[in-house]
């Protein structure tokens, strides 16, 4: 089954990166993303019934691992060097957020904060799925020799960005199960020294008249 | 110039760097910057870190590499004391810089959390924090 799922999902993403304009793949990406959202998350759902806990964490670092070597050997020549950028951010990010997930796992939800609690998680999970499907598209490109048509990279870039979102939501979401003390932590003494004082003069020092003189 | 009494961390003020106090491409001039460091670190410090805001390429965002974070208007919240507007911006995450508290201008508004936290991520990836 899971084998089937991996399957429609890589035939859908590739139905999506034949689009030639941008106005074309968002209408197909519009179009995909609902039954997307659900292969994954049935998907999710079939791994995490039937792996170990330890184990998916071991296979979810080796996927990230493995995409990150692929995206700095194949991405320049498949999208060119800004996207290879965008790539390497968006899967540094996502690798961030899985961290996360299991600090956010590790905390329960105060009574009274259980709808603040939802609100967030869904806004983080649309996020993630969409910079998902992104990355999504960039891989089974990479994967398949499937070029994507210039005109539709940047709305691919632009829906990169939705991982940062993703990112700040659920961060969010662990200041709400885990709120932290920060604000009652006394001011500890002014130490400001000689030292601190030098390099903040050199800091904001006039660098361009010190090379001239 | 009088240094505000209590800096929060997603602060937006104004900063006036004179063009004579930078080289090549470093920002200078009147903009406003976002401070980044600890409301904690600020109580005791004279300094901040602040992240300084465009709204260049707004209405292109390829043209700005991923760490640097986009902040719609709806994200930052205006200063009662601030007759401005606010606009869409991008957060310089790669123009992070060391400031004396006196060389904040006039207060514009805060970040959201969201935003804030966002534009942590950005400075995050710029040092390679994991």
């Amino acid at each position: 089954m899971v084998k089937t799922i991996a399957a429609i999902l890589d035939e859908m993403l590739l139905d999506v990166i034949s689009k030639r304009t941008a106005a074309e793949f968002v209408e197909a990406r519009n179009d995909r993303f609902p039954k997307y959202i659900d292969l994954v998350m049935s998907y999710a759902r079939i791994a995490s019934s039937i792996i170990p806990r330890h184990v998916q964490i071991r296979l979810v670092a080796e996927s990230f691992s493995e995409f990150e070597a692929e995206i700095r050997a194949n991405a320049e020549h498949a999208f060119g060097n800004d996207m290879r950028d965008r790539a390497v951010f968006t899967v540094w990010t996502l690798r961030k957020i899985s961290d996360l997930l299991e600090r956010a796992a590790s905390h329960k939800v105060a009574d009274g904060d259980e709808k603040k609690d939802l609100e967030f998680l869904t806004y983080f999970l649309v996020n993630a799925l969409r910079a998902r499907f992104s990355v999504d598209c960039l891989r089974i490109s990479m994967r398949t020799n499937n070029p994507i048509y210039p005109e539709v990279l940047p709305e691919l870039a632009e829906s990169l960005r939705s991982a940062v979102n993703a990112y700040a939501w659920i961060r969010q979401t662990i200041d709400l199960r885990a709120p932290s003390n920060e604000e009652a932590i006394p001011v500890w003494s002014d130490s400001w020294n000689a030292d601190d004082q030098a390099l903040l003069d050199e800091s904001m020092h006039d660098l361009a008249n010190d090379q001239e003189s | 110039m009088t240094a505000p009494v209590e800096i929060r961390q997603g602060d937006i003020y104004w900063v006036d760097i004179p063009p004579s106090h930078t080289v090549g491409s470093e920002q200078y001039n009147r903009r406003p910057y976002i401070i980044v460091s600890r409301t904690l670190v600020n109580r005791r410090s004279r300094t901040v870190v602040a992240v300084p805001l465009t709204t260049t390429g707004t209405d292109d965002l390829a043209s700005h590499p991923p760490y640097r974070i986009v902040i719609p208007a709806t994200e930052m919240t205006r200063d009662p004391s601030y007759a401005g507007t606010i606009q869409d911006s991008v957060a310089k995450s790669d123009q992070v810089r060391v400031l004396d508290k006196t060389r904040l201008g006039p207060k514009i508004g805060a970040l959201s959390t969201t935003a804030s936290v966002a534009v942590g991520l950005g400075l995050a990836f710029l040092f390679d924090l994991r």
